[in-house]
């Protein structure tokens, strides 16, 4: 087996043959740092690749291994973290030209801590759009990331570099954050397994927020048991994030494995099932043919809680902002910042109605879940786009394409359901499309179960792109 | 009961920009309106859907934290 071909493994995978004597951290990270330094150029997922630090924790390893140590969970598996997460050294830059001239971070994020304390190898920090106000992973300062199954395509943001280092296998797992979708828009163009766990399920701590009633961060990988094993080692309380649960952890272990039998699963219809181009179609008709899945379920007042999220985004954000918007407007991405501006200028009433939409929306899909335990959804209407697409034709009509993609995300995430995105590849197609497994608030087990039998029966998979180089 | 309908983005931007202290250059003028227009039609709809006065708003709070 070449390092190449390791490289090619999921991280547990890695880890596998690092504990078992077969390469060392060192060989490891140098093969990581080889293929980022071949593959970035075209992809341009990572804005910053911190090599020594990855070579100086790879001989930390490499020691322990030698010296008869117990080994960590992911040791010697390579990762990376949208640059939103604060990593000591490097200015924490959020997408944007700003931020960059804010002092380096004098620490880590909480997470980039805990998957380093499980034995991770950081390899640097990746490319996002604009403060996270993004769904197509274009980036006006940095370039777009690109789509590693076809570099003209767009990875779906705003976690753009982290679909892309995962796709391209750069990084075994990457972190990303998802306040409307930028974990699961792409996880979708770009192929990759996502979980948004619930809502205050694992800290932000350290990170440059976005809409902090919304925001959610968590992995994207290329195996559902990298999703299990990762969150179980990032999941904890955490005084750094005031939305971080106090919920001790509750490790999933090998709970991924646990079947589906006994579980009621359900298709979403309605809003779900009113856009749909035939990829999306196809994606979710094969997930629910390969699960037996016939039940169809609702969400009630799907097209509001999406219009609420909406509101609150922009009210929220453009709060966050303002500061920034008084001093230096002309610096931000242009359509990010009008987007911030006119969030400046909402009435009131308008995003407090939004936040009281959330808790009767939140209620009814509580009572949904009485009925079933587990409901599937198209991650997005279509697979990744050209890059610079501006428009869309849904049901017939011509929209603008940046919001309509997360328009089957959003509903989701406005509650803070976790979801596992699980990447589909519908027979014959070239480009995958993501299914959303969605669970009642803080059953990530029951997602990664569902998301497990796809990834066994073949049906979902995330395998990294052929690449030349 | 008189039903909203949206509001004109350039009443927003003339009657709230002063208030943010943000300087509008001209040139995105009509991309903050679009915005607006956008924003206005959603909170329309949604304002439209009759809540039970039970209903409390939804942010995060958690006291002693």
């Amino acid at each position: 087996m070449s390092l190449a071909d390791l490289l090619d493994r999921d991280a547990v995978g890695i880890a596998a043959v690092f504990a078992a004597g077969e390469a060392s951290a060192g060989e490891i990270a140098e093969a990581a740092i080889a293929r980022i330094a071949a593959r970035n150029p075209v992809l341009n997922a990572f804005t910053d690749v911190t090599a020594d630090r990855a070579r100086a924790r790879a001989a930390v390893l490499d020691a322990a291994r030698a010296a008869g140590q117990d080994l960590p969970p992911l040791a010697a598996a390579p990762f990376a973290a949208k640059n939103l997460f604060d990593i000591a050294g490097l200015p924490t830059r959020a997408g944007s030209r700003i931020n960059r001239d804010l002092p380096p971070a004098a620490r880590d994020a909480t997470l980039v801590e805990r998957l380093e304390a499980a034995g991770g190898l950081l390899l640097g920090g990746l490319n996002m759009g604009e403060y996270a106000y993004d769904f197509t992973g274009e980036n006006a300062h940095d370039g777009p990331s690109r789509n590693p199954h076809d570099p003209t395509r767009m990875t779906g943001g705003s976690s753009g570099g982290s679909g892309g280092a995962v796709a391209g296998g750069m990084a075994a797992i990457a972190l990303g954050s998802d306040t409307n979708g930028s974990i699961r828009v792409p996880s979708s163009f770009c192929g990759t397994f996502g979980l948004k766990p619930t809502y205050g399920r694992l800290s932000r701590g350290h990170s440059f927020p976005f809409v902090g009633a919304l925001d959610h961060v968590g992995p994207l990988a290329r195996s559902v048991r990298d999703l299990a094993a990762s969150y179980d080692v990032m999941q904890g309380p955490d005084a750094a994030d005031p939305g971080c649960s106090a919920r001790a952890p509750e490790p999933i272990g090998q709970g991924f494995e646990g079947g589906i039998t006994g579980l009621r699963i359900a298709r979403l219809g309605g809003w779900f099932a009113r856009h749909q181009l035939p990829e999306s179609d196809a994606a979710l008709a094969s997930a629910c043919a390969a699960l037996g899945v016939t039940a169809e379920a609702e969400l009630p007042e799907a097209e509001r809680a999406r219009g609420a999220a909406f509101l609150i985004t922009m009210a929220e954000a453009a709060e966050f902002h303002l500061p920034r918007l008084r001093e230096r407007p002309g610096d931000f991405d242009p359509a990010v910042r009008d987007r911030l501006i006119a969030g400046a200028l909402l009435p009131a009433t308008w995003v407090q109605t939004a936040q009281r939409f959330r808790r009767w929306f939140a209620d009814q899909v509580a009572e949904l879940f009485r009925h079933h335990d587990v409901l599937l959804a198209p991650a997005t209407p279509m697979s990744a786009p050209p890059l610079g697409t501006a428009t869309v034709t849904l049901d017939g009509v011509e929209m603008p394409l940046r919001p309509n993609i997360g328009v089957y995300t959003q509903p989701i995430s406005f509650i803070g359901l976790p979801v596992v995105a699980a990447p589909i590849w519908p027979p014959g197609a070239r480009l995958p499309l993501a299914v959303q497994v969605i669970a009642p608030a803080w059953r990530e087990d029951l997602a990664l179960r569902v998301a497990r039998v796809l990834e066994r029966e073949g049906i979902a998979r995330a395998p990294v792109a052929a690449f030349g180089a | 009961m008189s039903v909203p309908t949206p509001p004109d983005p350039e009443a927003l931007i003339a009657a709230l920009l002063p208030a943010t202290g943000i300087p509008l250059d001209p040139a995105w003028r009509a991309a903050v309106a679009a915005n607006l227009r956008v924003a206005g039609a959603i909170a329309t709809v949604l304002q439209a859907f009759s809540l039970p006065d039970s209903t409390e708003p939804a942010p995060v709070y958690e006291p002693g934290r």
